[in-house]
């Protein structure tokens, strides 16, 4: 029994934290579920710059048209007055809604707010479980139980509910449903990130570099945050597809940005009328399967480049 | 192994209570008004009537007074009385619980199930041909991850409709006996659609954690001795990589009990989600906190259930 | 087999105006009278009644030998607990038209009713159908909260069916009540009301025939549902627990510029309202023509359509001073509306203002939350709402425009509109019994709103119901639904 006292602790706490740290490769390969060993992983690493490259394209086509929407449509997707369930054809290219609105506009559009959104709650729920997960591993002891405690009981705060404070508080928009997608559910990334510095601390390196002296902080900037920044990384596409798909659930629940179009709202508006404008859910559904498979290639291959222990 | 048990149900009461007061408090925080549409939608009969209302359900007393109330009545196992049902929060809670249970249950079960399975094919593809072993891998990629309200609907379309072989609303038929294979054709699309997700993830982690452990040494050796590789899978290998989707699902466990809300409503189930949702827009507060407490302890549970079933698994964790 | 789209949270009726509540609840009582498709009073609990006293007093003879389903004997007492401690008390169309008037209901002997008024009273008979007024059992309720009595959960009434089961969420399960007092009837021996909670899905639901008759059904769906051969549809403007719905902007006559009449006839002319009532709202409902649901057949004449003319309401616009440097008009206003019911009419109105030079800022949030921020709070510059009513233009429509209700209670006189005039012509309307005079009278108010626009009123609604094309007679514009339905053994 040669385990550290805070794996203990972070066992009976519930985290799931595999304590040997001939384990600790095989817990990094679990949090990269795309990464692949030996001969697998030799294909893979050989393939890996194609799939790398047709992931950036597709995420930048989808980058091009979040950031420049008017170039690739004249209207901006909120005018109704065109004619209502019109097919794809050659002056709507992915048909009209209800309002005649037209399809192409609002998935372009829509693209800015859904994307916005993705990267605003995957920036604040990525800061929050840094923070939370870093001191609770770094401080340890009673702080570490009561960083914990009180990021299970904010975890516990209904998503609908959280929703409704915070648009009364900040007002419709973009803001209050990222915060609300970036504060929900949060609570599994932040113990992954407690689970690594734990297992990093007791590494040798940095065993020996607080035998020599250094002092904590020190250590845990230089030595530890590389450890702990890789894994969290991998963990981005995850949230960022997580993120959208929230976003949707809550438009159609009726919290939503209504000054713009988004995906959510796009898929929301379809699913009353699959059967009889099926081009409605087309869009959206298939935008997001190919955002979430560039996601996924980007993933695997910074992961395959950029992680020696991957190797 | 039990003394952690034990310590981990005493540590819930403080997390509860913590729980119920900044639930208490963002309820109280968030606009609206639980008599504002009490009397229906032809408006409220008068103003005396709406003050006797506020003043029955407390609502005029300062919010410390009514935190402590609330808790005094916590203390004694009860969690109050709806406002807008009339009658106790448990029994109305009690009611709904069963269903989002069976059907998490069932989608939990079917996500290991199809999760592993599919993890394990990956692999097994993986030893014959890498290459189409990543091609396979890719086009689950894209398979993704959709809204349950489309993907439900979706799978209404082609089973209900399409091919009329399975129920779409309900969780029993209105004429039928109710019996359990009545149930089971019920549940099946609703479970397949919460499942879709974790399904996903746990072939993603499954065969990670697989094909590093092909390369581990009792591996080795089994394959070198001549075993069938389907029998090492099984044997040797499976076993060492379960504890990530075991993980993974209990992470997604945590998140469903606060309910299944969009898989309810699309499949009209009569879960706890939209009971939470009902309870939430007409602002009947003791309603509402009573849902999130049951999903504070549900999640308790499910990390517990999640951490024996690790030890089991991982015999060095056995007496952590 | 039926279906509704929430589940209710108690079932008695006599407390509450919600539309899901009296659907469901319908079946379960009585009125004393019953309205026929053509809105004429028939004898329901009461077999005959007389007027007398030049309108004062409404005498009730009720039937015989009427039992509760629990077997208790229904009686007059019964009638008057229901009025006194229940309608008059909690019903707010009931407290807010019929107390005011009321000098005393009576019960002279176990079988008579009698309603005693302070001046002559017009609208009764169309004020005691089940749907405005259920009667409900004295022996369970006396002594007790109404709000909280167990038997909101567990019904006992008169009503052609009776409570069997609720599966919370899932379904409530009626029979048919042996013993009503109309032989013969109901026909269907169990209805069944499940609840579906996705319209879409409802929808494939009836098709497939999980279900036989969807109490409502959404715009979107109406098309699908009509071309499919298996399924009927059908509208009508009264449903159960109300009807004749005008969805309506309530403008804050207490701000400025809203409280300048040109601002808000300009921003009436904006409105495009044939294109709400054809996409925004499908065909569940038709251009408004003013404050009266045309159906109601309330005035004199009719109006047309309140026009669309954008030229018009930019020419009132800078008639009123709003106007930006460069000529053109210039205001901004915040829509505050519940979510998601009017997501799409406020997409929509945001871009028919935007034509004529108004920036609608949305400010959405849920319905509880709209509703306590327009009515209790008032703070907001445009509210929406759809006011519905009952029979009679009494039965709700007076509320919105009474300036003794501007009060902060939902669905009152949320715009804060004072005019004595309109106040007394309401009031007037009521005491006279003549039918040509009393449209008139509601005529003139409506000229007087039509001008004043205190409201913006948009479109009529009416109730969409689809149902298995095999059932027949079903009555969709009352609660009593299924009281003369039937069903072909399957």
């Amino acid at each position: 029994m040669s385990r550290s006292p805070d794996s203990i602790r972070g066992r009976a706490m519930g985290e799931v934290v595999l304590p040997d740290a001939e384990d600790r490769a095989s817990v990094r390969r679990a949090a990269y579920p795309f990464a692949a060993q030996g001969a697998v992983g030799r294909i893979a690493l050989r393939w890996a710059t194609a799939e790398g490259v047709l992931g950036g394209v597709i995420l930048l086509v989808f980058a091009v048209l979040a950031l420049f929407p008017g170039v690739f449509s004249s209207v901006d997707g909120l005018q109704s007055g065109g004619p209502a369930f019109a097919s794809p054809q050659a002056l709507y290219p992915l048909g009209t809604d209800l309002l005649g609105r037209d399809s192409w506009a609002r998935l372009v559009f829509g693209a800015r707010t859904s994307l916005a959104v993705g990267v605003l709650a995957t920036l604040i729920a990525l800061t929050v479980c840094v923070l939370i997960g870093t001191l609770a591993a770094l401080l340890g002891g009673w702080w570490d139980d009561l960083l914990m405690r009180t990021a299970e009981i904010a975890d516990s705060i209904p998503a609908l509910l959280l929703a409704l404070l915070l648009v009364s508080v900040v007002g419709p928009g973009l803001v209050p449903v990222a915060l609300v997608v970036g504060l929900t559910g949060w609570l599994g990334v932040a113990r992954v990130v407690r689970a690594e510095l734990l297992l990093a601390r007791d590494l040798p390196f940095a065993l020996a570099a607080r035998a020599l002296g250094a002092r904590r902080t020190r250590v845990a900037l230089t030595h530890l945050a590389p450890e702990v920044l890789i894994p969290v990384l991998a963990l981005i596409p995850f949230r960022l597809e997580g993120a959208i798909v929230v976003e949707a659930g809550l438009s159609f629940l009726g919290v939503e940005d209504a000054r713009r179009p988004s995906w959510g709202a796009m898929l929301r508006d379809a699913q009353s009328m699959l059967l009889d404008a099926w081009w409605l859910a087309a869009a959206p559904v298939v935008s997001l399967a190919l955002l979430l498979f560039a996601l996924g290639l980007v993933a695997d291959y910074l992961q395959q480049t950029f992680d020696p222990r991957m190797r | 192994m039990w003394r952690i048990v034990a310590r981990r149900l005493v540590l819930a009461v403080p997390l509860l209570i913590g729980v119920a007061a900044l639930n208490f408090a963002f309820l109280s925080l968030t606009p609206g008004d639980p008599v504002a549409l009490f009397f229906g939608e032809g408006g409220a009969p008068d103003l005396a009537t709406l003050a006797a209302l506020r003043e029955r359900l407390a609502l005029d007393r300062p919010l410390p007074e009514r935190f402590l109330a609330y808790l005094g009545e916590l203390s004694r196992g009860h969690l109050g009385q709806s406002i807008l049902q009339g009658r106790p929060v448990v029994e109305a809670i009690g009611e709904r619980l069963p269903a989002t249970l069976l059907l998490a249950a069932t989608a939990l079960v079917l996500a290991a199930i199809l999760g592993v399975g599919l993890g394990l094919w990956l692999t097994r593809l993986a030893q014959r041909s890498p290459r189409l072993e990543r091609m396979a891998f890719l086009t689950l990629l894209l398979g993704g991850n959709q809204p349950p309200f489309v993907a439900g609907l979706v799978l209404i379309v082609i089973f209900s409709l399409a091919f009329g072989v399975l129920p779409s609303q309900g969780m029993t038929s209105a004429r039928g006996s109710g019996g359990a294979l009545d149930v089971l054709a019920h549940l099946a699309l609703p479970a397949l659609t919460l499942a879709l997700q974790p399904m996903f993830g746990v072939a993603r982690v499954t065969r990670a954690r697989l094909l590093d452990v092909w390369q581990r040494d009792h591996v080795r050796t089994a394959r070198a001795s001549g075993l069938s590789e389907w029998r090492i899978l099984w044997r040797h290998a499976l076993r060492n990589a379960l504890s990530a989707p075991v993980t993974l699902l209990a992470l997604t466990a945590a998140h469903w009990a606060g309910g299944t809300v969009l898989t309810e409503t699309v499949f009209a189930w009569p879960g706890i989600g939209r009971l939470a949702v009902d309870a939430t827009l007409a602002r009947d507060y003791p309603l509402v906190l009573g849902v999130i407490l049951t999903g504070t302890l549900l999640v308790v549970v499910a990390n517990l259930v999640a951490d024996v079933a690790l030890a089991r698994l991982d015999p060095r964790a056995r007496h952590g | 087999m039926a279906a509704i789209n929430g589940d209710p949270a108690h079932l008695n009726s006599a407390i509450t105006t919600a539309g899901g509540i009296h659907t469901v609840a319908g079946s379960l009582y009585d009125g004393l009278v019953e309205l026929d498709a053509a809105g004429r009073p028939i004898p329901g609990l009461a077999e005959r009644w007389e007027v007398s006293d030049g309108g004062r007093t409404y005498t009730f003879h009720l039937r015989k030998g009427v039992t509760w389903h629990d077997g208790a004997p229904f009686t007059a007492r019964d009638v008057t607990y229901t009025f006194s401690e229940m309608l008059l008390k909690y019903s707010a169309r009931a407290k807010a038209g019929l107390e005011p008037a009321l000098a005393g209901i009576d019960a002279p002997d176990p079988y008579t009713v009698v309603f005693r008024f302070k001046a002559p009273y017009g609208p009764l008979l169309k004020r005691l159908t089940v749907d405005e007024a259920p009667i409900l059992p004295r022996h369970l309720y006396e002594g007790t909260d109404p709000l909280t009595n167990p038997r909101n959960q567990r019904p006992v009434g008169t009503g052609p069916y009776r409570f069997v089961e609720w599966l919370r969420g899932d379904r409530i399960v009626f029979a048919r009540n042996e013993r009503y007092f109309i032989r013969n009837r109901p026909r269907i021996d169990r209805v069944v009301w499940r609840i579906l909670p996705n319209a879409a899905a409802a929808a494939i639901a009836l098709e497939r025939g999980e279900v036989d008759y969807l109490s409502a059904v959404e715009g979107p769906q109406i098309a699908r549902l009509r071309a499919a051969s298996s399924v009927r549809v059908g509208r009508h403007p009264a449903g159960a627990g109300g009807g004749w719905c005008v969805n309506t902007l309530v403008p804050n006559l207490r701000r400025a510029p809203l409280n300048d009449a040109r601002v808000r006839r300009a921003l009436s002319l904006a409105i495009d309202r044939q294109f709400l009532s054809s996409r925004v709202y499908l065909e569940t409902a038709s251009a408004a023509h003013g404050p009266f649901h045309t159906a109601l057949g309330a005035t004199d004449r009719t109006p047309p359509v309140l026009p669309h003319d954008p030229a018009r309401a930019v020419r009132l616009l800078q008639e009123a001073g709003l106007v930006a440097r460069d000529g053109r008009p210039r205001l901004r206003l915040r829509f505050t509306y519940g979510t998601p019911g009017f997501a799409t009419l406020a997409e929509t109105l945001r871009d028919h203002f935007a034509r004529v030079g108004v920036e609608l800022q949305l400010d959405p949030m849920d319905f509880n939350a709209a509703v306590e921020k327009v009515y209790i709070k008032q703070d907001f510059d445009l509210g929406v709402a759809s006011y519905c009513n009952g029979a009679d233009p009494d039965i709700g429509v007076k509320r919105v425009y009474d300036s003794r209700n501007i009060l902060p209670i939902p669905f009152g006189n949320g715009a804060a509109y004072r005019n004595p005039a309109v106040d007394s012509l309401f009031d007037l309307a009521v005491t006279t019994r003549d039918e040509p005079r009393r449209r008139a009278i509601y005529g003139r108010v409506q000229r007087i709103l039509l001008d004043e626009m205190p409201y913006l009123w948009l479109v009529e609604s009416d109730g969409i119901r689809a149902w298995r094309a095999d059932v027949r007679g079903l009555r969709i514009w009352s609660g009593h639904t299924f009281d003369e339905a039937t069903l072909p053994v399957r």
